[in-house]
């Protein structure tokens, strides 16, 4: 039995607990205690980190971590990020400057992000159109980096899948450069 | 058929609105039709509407406010009362620049006469994530970009790893390469290819294989049918 991991990262509020929720096979354990930053408006937010997983029909396991998203949790970023088979960054389009805390987990994964499969879901785009996704594609691109950015709803079982199906994407190619 | 939004009119303005394009659509070459929900290539705001209320469309040169009476036209507004042909005009011109964009320069499928070679040279990288136009919210589309993104491919390749239409994926490249999100590049050990991250590259010795074999089980675990 093999056991392979995915990670889910993104600020406070993007939805990475729900995204993980969606698609393991057992209520996630959930680090969170109640929110104390006044800043912020949730009730919970994550301190340590949040853990769920799938098993596969082999008896596989992929285990599916969820970064805290305060960034003086940056510490554990690269430790997570470690031997992952990919990596989804969440991004709140409702939270002030979007764009910036995309930067924050650009930089904070960008030794793991030359190498590993990531995906960027955007959410809350309904309610708040802005930054368009060419904005963030723009913005990608004045980081140096291409990668596929779609709209998500992690409380939708199916967006979450259509995330971990771009990075699946990126792995099977992935092994076409390996045999070239 | 492309989409249009309505939002936040009078429910007598929205019919007015919804009249004038049910009149246009027995014309063959009207494209438009009035849709509820998003993705929209084009919407109509009440002027009323506040800017971060407006919903998410292709790009704002396609959101169109209706503005007071005798308030005068802007490049991006209407005055009242809607005129059907200043309508017609607005979507013709939205429509030029969704087209332009994703302009296939002359494929003739009978001749086969393709501007994207087909052939194993050509391999083409995605230089920046496609505008939302060029993708359309096309699933196709998206697993084709998502592909490029990751390392140069030519056609062929394309269609192996998208299990798309050789065809298919051939128009899709034309359309990047006209607006220029591709990078072509002869050589693919130099397509910029990443090199694979340490989790694939432990899978060893037969790493494809297992790869490929592990991509399977997780799609198939996912409901995304076998790889």
């Amino acid at each position: 039995m093999t056991e392979y991991k995915l990670l889910f990262t993104g600020s406070v509020g993007a939805g990475k607990t729900t995204a993980i929720g969606c698609i393991s096979e057992s209520p996630p354990i959930v680090t969170d205690v109640l929110n104390s930053d006044a800043s912020i408006r949730k009730a919970r937010t994550t301190v340590g980190l949040d853990f769920g997983q799938f098993t596969l029909e082999n008896g596989d396991r992929i285990r599916l971590f969820g970064t805290p998203g305060q960034a003086r949790f940056d510490f554990l970023w690269k430790i997570l990020a470690r031997n992952a088979l990919g990596i989804v960054v969440l991004v709140d389009n409702s939270a002030p400057h979007p764009l910036d805390e995309l930067s924050i987990y650009m930089a904070g994964f960008a030794e793991a992000l030359q190498t590993v499969p990531f995906v960027i879901g955007v959410g809350r785009t309904e309610t708040h159109p802005h930054p368009s996704l060419d904005q963030y594609a723009q913005h990608l691109a004045s980081l140096g980096k291409v990668c596929p950015i779609v709209n998500v709803d992690v409380r939708k079982k199916e967006d979450v899948i259509q995330l971990v199906d771009a990075l699946l994407a990126q792995i099977e190619v992935d092994m076409a450069g390996e045999r070239a | 058929m492309l989409r249009l939004g309505v939002y936040k009119f009078p429910s007598a303005e929205d019919a007015v609105i919804q009249t004038i394009i049910r009149l246009y659509a027995s014309d063959r070459e009207f494209s438009w039709r009035v849709v509820t929900e998003p993705p929209y290539d084009a919407l109509l705001v009440d002027g009323s509407v506040e800017p971060n209320e407006i919903p998410a469309c292709g790009t704002p040169e396609a959101i169109l406010r209706i503005t007071q009476l005798h308030s005068g036209d802007g490049s991006q507004t209407m005055a009242r009362p809607i005129r059907a042909d200043k309508l017609h005009k607005w979507l013709k011109d939205i429509e030029c620049g969704l087209r332009g964009s994703e302009s296939v320069l002359d494929i003739r499928w009978g001749d086969m006469e393709l501007e994207v070679e087909a052939s194993e040279s050509a391999w083409y990288k995605l230089r920046r994530w496609p505008s939302t136009l060029l993708l359309r919210h096309d699933a196709d589309n998206v697993r084709m970009a998502t592909l490029l993104s990751r390392r140069a491919l030519n056609a062929g390749w394309l269609a192996r790893y998208s299990r798309l239409p050789l065809s298919q994926c051939v128009l899709y490249l034309q359309t990047l390469k006209a607006a220029g999100y591709l990078e072509a590049q002869a050589d693919p050990e130099k397509g910029g290819l990443k090199k694979s991250s340490t989790a694939v590259a432990q899978i060893a010795p037969q790493r494809s294989t297992l790869v490929s074999g592990l991509v399977g089980r997780i799609r198939r675990h996912l409901g995304l049918g076998a790889a």
